[in-house]
């Protein structure tokens, strides 16, 4: 079973936890006693936690981490929310799944979101494990079509949700998941949010036209953006001895090792790709496109796009 | 099957209740298989000789009444990965034993650390692997329902199980059926006519 500990909780913020401990039921009678049972007997446990202003880096291992085990229970040691059940059963009890992953990306490129793990009972020992196995499975398809490229290019959206359609069934016993079964078919979401002028609209509103709503399938951006485009740069030190050539701008060493840094002398003009323009097949999800049209002629409108498998 | 049911913990307020499930297995060649054993609590149930799978499974209300009619109960299993469905394939369930026993026992208290739970979480002396140990909890434990199973269907997500009591033999002596009216004229004739699988006993019309 897998360790998520480090990278799960790291670089959030806060974490919001829910604790049901002794599930059962209180019923009252005519005399007024009332009389209390219970049914599961495990801590359940449910946290949601926050991210807020993480790099892309750390966005992406988190991502990697959902899509690799979105279907399968894992090991977290929740030490921050006094999880009592490894105290209780030991380290191989404190297991969880994931409910829910949702982030969102500004124009700030900077990204913040929220992760919700649901305790379960299909703990770490043998016992429990032999009986089911679990797994979990992602294979996304990727595309070459620059159709929305193209449109990104006039028409960028302020803001990118990120989330996922699952077809994974859970078994629960109580508020806990008992174990899951991963029948394939994760699927990446996207939400653009757009603010535009209106010729930029019209492009917009073509595009899904021209893709015929739920029809079409096109490329879009991991991202669901198009990051401004940036180059391969010359680094420098105090005394102008050149270090390294730097490819990886928008990734958080930069920023916070900043001061390392004299000079950045040059540009060499080269796009970078280092995965940021990988496209994935996809399609919008609604057969109806929304818009608000202000009196100042500009447009609001917001698109579900879902990957195509 | 007893409905003897002591008082040990009943007079409490606070108890708490599993339910421990055996569904008899035979082999499509009617040779016994295995016993399945599963329980709804939340972690292994070992019951001082069998120990008892906790996996999803819920039942809807048992009724009884003096007809003497045959009484049935619905099971639902969890069925996710469609191990149940396997088995059940590969198997006989049908009208063979099963039993549902119910347990009421008052959790025994823990110690965690140097902290004393009044009511702990396992009671566990034998194993690494979460469990409950009843064999010498104080309890009341009473089969609820004994019977055999009868139908059975299921989906990906579930395998919903009917089980009847055994005096299910006494209310079937023949196959059910339904008449079509249309092999008659009138009702009195479909009431009063002798029919023998749809067909007239004479052979001439």
């Amino acid at each position: 079973m897998n360790n998520l500990t480090s990278t799960i909780l790291a670089n959030h913020s806060n974490i919001q936890a829910e604790e049901r401990t002794k599930q059962g039921q209180a019923i009252e009678f005519n005399s007024g006693k009332n009389q209390r049972v219970i049914g599961s007997s495990i801590p359940a446990l449910e946290m949601t936690l926050t991210y807020k202003n993480i790099t892309l880096v750390n966005f992406e291992l988190l991502r990697g981490l959902y899509e690799a085990n979105h279907a399968n229970t894992f090991i977290v040691d929740a030490d921050d929310i006094n999880d009592l059940r490894p105290d209780v059963m030991g380290l191989n009890s404190s297991v969880w799944a994931f409910k829910e992953f949702k982030f969102r990306a500004t124009a700030d490129t900077l990204f913040n979101g929220t992760i919700t793990l649901v305790s379960s009972v299909f703990f770490n020992y043998t016992q429990y494990t032999a009986a089911l196995t679990q797994s979990s499975t992602y294979s996304p398809v990727t595309s070459t079509n620059t159709d929305f490229d193209t449109l990104l290019d006039s028409a960028q959206p302020y803001q990118v949700e990120y989330d996922y359609v699952s077809n994974s069934i859970f078994s629960n016993i109580g508020q806990s998941v008992r174990h899951i079964k991963d029948k394939g078919g994760l699927r990446r979401k996207w939400k653009l949010s757009w603010l535009l002028n209106e010729s930029q609209f019209l492009l917009v509103q073509k595009f899904y036209r021209q893709k015929a709503g739920i029809m079409g399938s096109f490329g879009i951006p991991d991202r669901g953006y198009k990051p401004h485009q940036y180059n391969t740069v010359e680094l420098f030190d105090e005394t102008t001895t050149y270090i390294e050539d730097y490819t990886d701008y928008f990734a958080d060493d930069y920023l916070e090792n900043e001061g390392e840094f004299m000079l950045v002398l040059s540009g060499t003009g080269t796009e970078v790709d280092d995965g940021l323009f990988s496209k994935t097949n996809a399609h919008f999800m609604n057969d109806t496109f929304e818009f608000t049209r202000r009196v100042d002629n500009m447009y609001i409108c917001s698109a579900d796009i879902v990957e195509a498998l | 099957m007893s409905k003897t049911i002591t008082n040990d913990v009943r007079g409490d307020d606070t108890f708490a209740i599993l339910h421990l499930f055996e569904f008899d297995m035979f082999t499509l060649a009617n040779v016994f298989d295995e016993t399945l054993r599963f329980t709804d609590h939340d972690i292994f149930v070992n019951d001082g000789t069998n120990e008892f799978t906790p996996l999803a499974i819920s039942f809807d209300k048992l009724v009884e009444d003096f007809s003497m009619s045959s009484d049935s109960i619905s099971v639902s299993i969890d069925n996710i990965n469609g191990a149940l469905t396997t088995k059940a394939l590969a198997s006989e369930w049908r009208n063979n034993r099963c039993k549902i026993t119910r347990v009421i026992y008052t959790p025994a208290s823990e110690t965690i650390g140097s902290d004393v739970y009044e009511f702990g979480v396992t009671d566990n002396s034998s194993t690494t692997y979460p469990r409950l140990e009843i064999a010498s909890l104080t309890k009341d434990s009473y089969v609820l329902f004994e019977g055999v199973i009868d139908t059975f269907s299921a989906t990906s997500q579930a395998l919903q199980g009917t089980l009847t009591t055994q005096f299910t033999h006494w209310g079937k002596p023949h196959p059910s059926r339904t008449y079509n009216q249309n092999e008659f004229t009138t009702i009195i004739d479909a009431m009063t006519d002798v029919v023998y699988w749809g067909r007239p006993t004479d052979p001439n019309i």
